[in-house]
């Protein structure tokens, strides 16, 4: 008896430090668990402030200016409200314009930031120069050439279930490729014109595809995709855009899909995105858009 | 009863007579082998002067009757009086003690600072045993990387990671040697910890400058990594049981001084721990390590190392419990094995044939639903090398020629994607690599007179590539002269050549990360480099200083266009530039070896530059691990026989960061809206705060004496728990939606404790 008894205590113990060890891990994991509060940053250099130059031709002679500045990391985030932020940064004390083969414009300023022009000739293929002088900001100035318009041959836009959770749109399309070296971007949209309208003003989830001809024989480019991220229902409502642009901007934009996600903080390389804007940033762009909208069936 | 003691005394006049005399010579076994570290005492100087590796000796004593005593550990104790009035040689062979646990790898522990202070050689440290287990470390776990970050002219990347950043070179600009085997990637768990066992570990040397001509291949450093040597005379095991893993070794004789082996195993258990509990963590590495050797005669020996370590991570999560989930599977490692011929010629040279096999590997495995993304590489190499080295008699010149040649393979390296994952990835190969590397080197080491030693060499290193070849003559040479007994001045001058290079962020490394041979656009990366140094040593403490000043310049530095992403990326090439640096700094160094307090105190001043044309506008920009003022105490107290304390205080000055300092807003490609574009400063223009840290350790051991003996070692890293930053980001408040920078760390304070054992 006294033999059993002894075993059973042995036994005993070995069950007891056995729940030790769940324990000594447990506290191992708590411990690790205490990360130092972070440390604060004192020195960092302030942005230099600059002009910043967006641009859109409304086909099909219009042209829209919207003047910014730069700001700093701390004054705004993606939770920001847009509207405020594009009142705090936008440049009004500027005179635009913009000079062509045979013209020089100069535009009118709307409002916060927004300058138009109306009955400006802007001919494919020819070169034009967007001046900018802001009496707080100084003076830039960036050139770029009109690209033709190219639309789409066909386009069709259909659900796809990919039998899982998701429901994507599938975009068929095809297009005549011109001469020349062409550089083309394909964007995909919804659009609300209800829903979280504020949302949809910041960081908006556009899809994009980059297409260089270079990549494709003969004149017809052709090809499906599905445009991610998102849940597309019945009833939505889908933009299709497709525009002709140039090197630069092609270059800008693949630098921005390269870099959406950064799957490691801080060892990710920095990016100095380019811009055609001298002593400035952002770009003179002067591309129509093929806008095709869809409602989901 | 003491044994007959075959003694054989050679006597010649090497010089006139002098105030002083010298003694030179040699300790070795009955049977030939030397006896390194050996001691010889004369006693009427009360000098004691220890053998190099060679077991050779130089010691300078009052002319007359003089009493030697020569012993080793393991060994009969010699004494013999001499009369000496001139210089002399002389040659002791000792006989090993009858029943002595013979402790032949204390002669591994018993490397220090000797051998580099009595050489040419500048920039050099010499690492322990005693060294790696003593020092408190992350997790517990004893690591040979760790230890060499604490020296002068060496810093880590990212707190706790592996990568050594060495007077102001990249990552992979250090030369790891296992055994003469290259290895390429040195780390296990993500980059924290290195894959080296400690416990096969008997000598490390670390290389920071003054590179002899046998060595080649990187710019900034040589980890020559030794492992245990020499035929055990019985059975010893040894194992640790740590926070992290747990370690085997095991050392057996299997003919009696002819043929032995040991193994050594390293294991993480907490996932076996968790299976018990019903629980799943899907990650575990392991390391395996192994030398056969055998003494085919008094002359000849063959060993056969093997390495092998995998990192595995195997994780499934079925979210909807219908049998499709996420998989994530990630494996890589290394494999590395070395057959070695040494041969103790009867003409007095040695030579030294050795062939090597390493690969380092990686597979990724990620699905879901239908995402997924797959990537493998591979490279393997396989070398060939042959030394020849001859000593004089009297060891006062030595010399050694080589040829060396490798293959690298690369496989081309396979990246699929599919569905969501290809949106952002595209499937993608780089096609395979090869390249041929030869050397050839010769050096000759000699004395000019009592106080000058010079050491002069030359390394022809080309490496062929498809449709190039690249070739390069890299003269080393360096210099001693001595004050006087206990200090010398040295100088040394480096030409290196690098015809690898890894595709890597220049913050971290990542187990993803590629090799890549030179190519017909990559030319390869050089570097010229001299240092000058100051090395004092007192004997009676076993103290060891040294200051040294070093500049180096570096020619076509690989980098990458801005904006280059290069995760998974096999276009890398188009986006490659090179460029140049430059590094110049002071390094001190007091280590004391002996006595009860023992460790080191180590302090570099330093600067590391950058200048890439696609880069920072083509400005000159401080390199990411440009960090001024780098310094270390190592202490180990040795209360008594059983207890010892042991310190680690570390301090760096903040590495440097790009952290965006601005944005701007333009429209999104659709003109629906904006997006917000970040600004950064210029290239690592901003310093982050500075890294200091204390880990704190005690260890408890078993009395001396017993055949099984035991230690505790309980610990904290980071006692005070301070955030050692990484980087900076934008943090938003909770409560306010205020944004702040901030400087987050990444580990805190973290207990450990482990269990060792050895019989």
């Amino acid at each position: 008896m006294k033999e059993y008894g002894d075993k059973y205590r042995l036994l005993s113990k070995g069950r007891h430090y056995l729940r030790i060890v769940p324990f000594v891990l447990g506290v191992q994991f708590v411990l690790h668990s205490c990360l130092p509060d972070p440390l604060e940053v004192k020195n960092i250099p302030a942005a230099e402030p600059q002009i910043v130059v967006n641009t859109q031709i409304i086909p099909d002679r219009s042209l829209v200016v919207f003047l910014t500045r730069t700001f700093g990391a701390l004054e705004a985030s993606d939770d920001s409200d847009p509207f405020d932020l594009i009142a705090s940064i936008s440049v009004n004390d500027a005179q635009v314009t913009i000079e062509g083969p045979a013209t020089r414009d100069t535009l009118l300023f709307l409002a916060h930031g927004i300058y138009g022009g109306v009955n400006i000739p802007l001919v494919a293929g020819e070169e034009y120069t967007l001046y900018v002088k802001s009496h707080s900001l100084g003076s830039v100035k960036a050139t770029t050439t009109v690209t033709p318009q190219v639309l789409f041959e066909s386009l069709q836009l259909e659900r796809y279930f990919n039998g899982f959770d998701d429901t994507l749109v599938q975009v068929s399309y095809s297009i005549e490729d011109p001469a020349l070296k062409n550089q083309y971007m394909i964007n995909v949209q919804r659009i609300s014109f209800t829903e979280n309208v504020e949302e949809q003003l910041l960081n908006p989830r556009v899809y994009t595809r980059l297409i260089d001809d270079e990549d494709y024989d003969g004149t017809v480019i052709a090809d499906t995709l599905r445009a991610t991220p998102r849940d597309y229902a019945a009833g939505d409502t889908v933009a299709v855009f497709l525009s002709n642009i140039n090197e630069l901007y092609y270059d800008f934009i693949k630098l921005r899909l390269d870099n959406r996600v950064g799957f490691v903080e801080f060892v990710s390389e920095p990016v100095n995105y380019p811009s055609n804007v001298e002593g400035g940033r952002g770009f003179f762009n002067l591309h129509i858009p093929d806008i095709r909208f869809f409602v989901l069936e | 009863m003491r044994r007959f003691l075959p003694v054989c005394l050679i006597f010649a006049a090497l010089s006139g007579f002098a105030q002083k005399i010298t003694l030179k010579g040699h300790v070795g076994h009955v049977e030939g082998e030397a006896l390194p570290a050996a001691h010889v005492i004369v006693l009427e100087d009360s000098a004691v002067h220890i053998c190099d590796a060679k077991g050779n000796f130089v010691c300078r004593a009052t002319p007359g009757k003089l009493t030697l005593r020569i012993s080793f550990t393991g060994y009969e104790t010699y004494q013999t009086t001499i009369e000496a009035l001139r210089d002399t040689a002389l040659i002791f062979l000792l006989s090993p003690k009858i029943g002595t646990l013979d402790e032949v790898i204390v002669t591994g522990q018993r490397f220090s600072q000797q051998e580099i202070f009595e050489s040419t050689r500048t920039s050099s440290t010499v690492i322990t045993t005693n060294e790696i287990n003593a020092i408190p470390v992350l997790g517990g776990e004893a690591d040979l990387i760790k230890a060499i970050q604490l020296l002068p002219g060496t810093l880590q990347g990212i707190e706790g990671s592996t990568d050594l950043f060495v007077r102001g070179g990249a990552a992979d600009q250090n030369l790891v040697l296992l055994d003469q085997i290259p290895i390429y990637n040195t780390s296990h768990l993500f980059g924290f910890l290195s894959v080296f066992n400690p416990d096969m570990i008997e000598k490390v040397e670390s290389i920071n400058g003054g590179f002899p001509a046998d060595y080649g291949g990187r710019l900034s450093s040589v980890l020559d990594i030794q492992t245990r040597s020499g035929i055990a005379k019985e059975t010893r095991v040894s194992g640790n049981i740590g926070s992290i893993a747990t370690r085997l070794f095991i050392e057996q004789p299997l003919v009696k001084d002819k043929v032995g082996f040991w193994i050594a195993g390293r294991r993480t258990y907490v996932d076996q721990v968790m299976k018990l509990f019903n629980e799943s963590l899907p990650y575990f590495f392991y390391d395996f390590n192994g030398k056969l050797t055998f003494r085919a005669s008094a002359r000849d020996y063959l060993t056969f190392s093997y390495y092998s370590g995998d990192d595995f991570l195997d994780y499934f999560r079925d979210r909807n419990n219908d049998g499709d989930g996420i998989t994530t599977r990630f494996a890589s490692g290394n494999d590395s094995q070395s057959l070695s011929w040494k041969r103790d010629g009867q003409d007095g040279w040695t030579s030294e044939l050795t062939a090597t096999r390493t690969s380092y590997h990686y597979n990724v495995d990620n699905s879901f639903e239908e995402n997924a993304l797959f990537a493998r590489s591979v490279i393997e190499d396989y070398g060939v090398k042959a030394l020849f080295t001859r000593d004089s008699l009297w060891g006062d010149s030595r010399s050694r020629i080589g040829l060396d040649w490798v293959r690298h393979q690369v496989s081309p390296v396979v990246v699929n994607t599919a569905g969501f994952v290809a949106e952002f990835l595209e499937s993608s190969a780089s096609g395979g690599r090869e390249a041929d590397q030869f050397a050839a080197h010769a050096q000759h080491e000699w004395s000019m007179g009592p106080r000058w030693r010079i050491n002069a060499g030359i390394r022809g290193s080309m490496a062929m590539v498809s449709n190039r070849n690249y070739s390069f003559a890299e003269p080393r040479l360096s210099l001693r002269y001595a004050l006087d007994e206990d200090a010398s001045l040295k100088f040394s001058y480096s030409r290196m050549v690098q015809y690898m290079h890894r595709v890597s962020s220049s913050a971290a490394s990542m187990p993803t990360d590629i090799w890549y041979p030179v190519t017909e656009e990559i030319a390869p990366q050089t570097s010229h480099q001299v240092a000058a140094a100051w090395q004092r040593r007192i004997p009676s403490m076993q103290m060891y200083l040294s200051a040294e000043v070093y500049y180096k310049q570096l020619r076509n530095l690989i980098g990458y266009e801005e904006g280059t992403n290069l995760f998974f990326n096999t276009d890398f090439e188009s986006r490659l530039v090179q460029g140049k640096g430059n590094a110049y700094g002071l390094e001190l160094l007091l280590k004391k070896e002996a006595g009860a307090l023992t460790g080191w105190i180590s302090y570099t001043l330093s600067w590391s530059n950058r200048q890439f044309d696609g880069i920072n506008n083509g400005r000159w920009f401080y390199s990411r691990y440009d960090r001024r003022h780098n310094g270390a105490i190592v202490a180990q107290y040795a209360l008594n026989t059983r207890w010892t304390f042991s310190l680690v205080w570390e301090f760096i000055s903040g590495s440097r960061f790009t952290p965006v300092i601005g944005q701007y807003a333009v429209f999104a490609p659709t003109t629906t809206g904006v997006d917000l574009i970040p600004v950064y400063s210029a290239i690592n223009g901003v310093r982050l705060a500075n890294t200091h840290r204390l880990d704190l350790g005690i260890k408890y051991k078993s009395k001396p004496g017993r055949r099984y003996q035991w230690q505790w070692f309980v610990g904290i890293y980071n006692a005070y728990n301070r955030a050692n930053p990484v980087g900076i980001n934008i943090h938003e408040d909770e409560t306010d939606g205020s944004l702040r920078y901030q400087q987050p760390g990444l580990f805190g304070l973290i207990p450990f404790i482990s269990y060792g054992f050895k019989f």
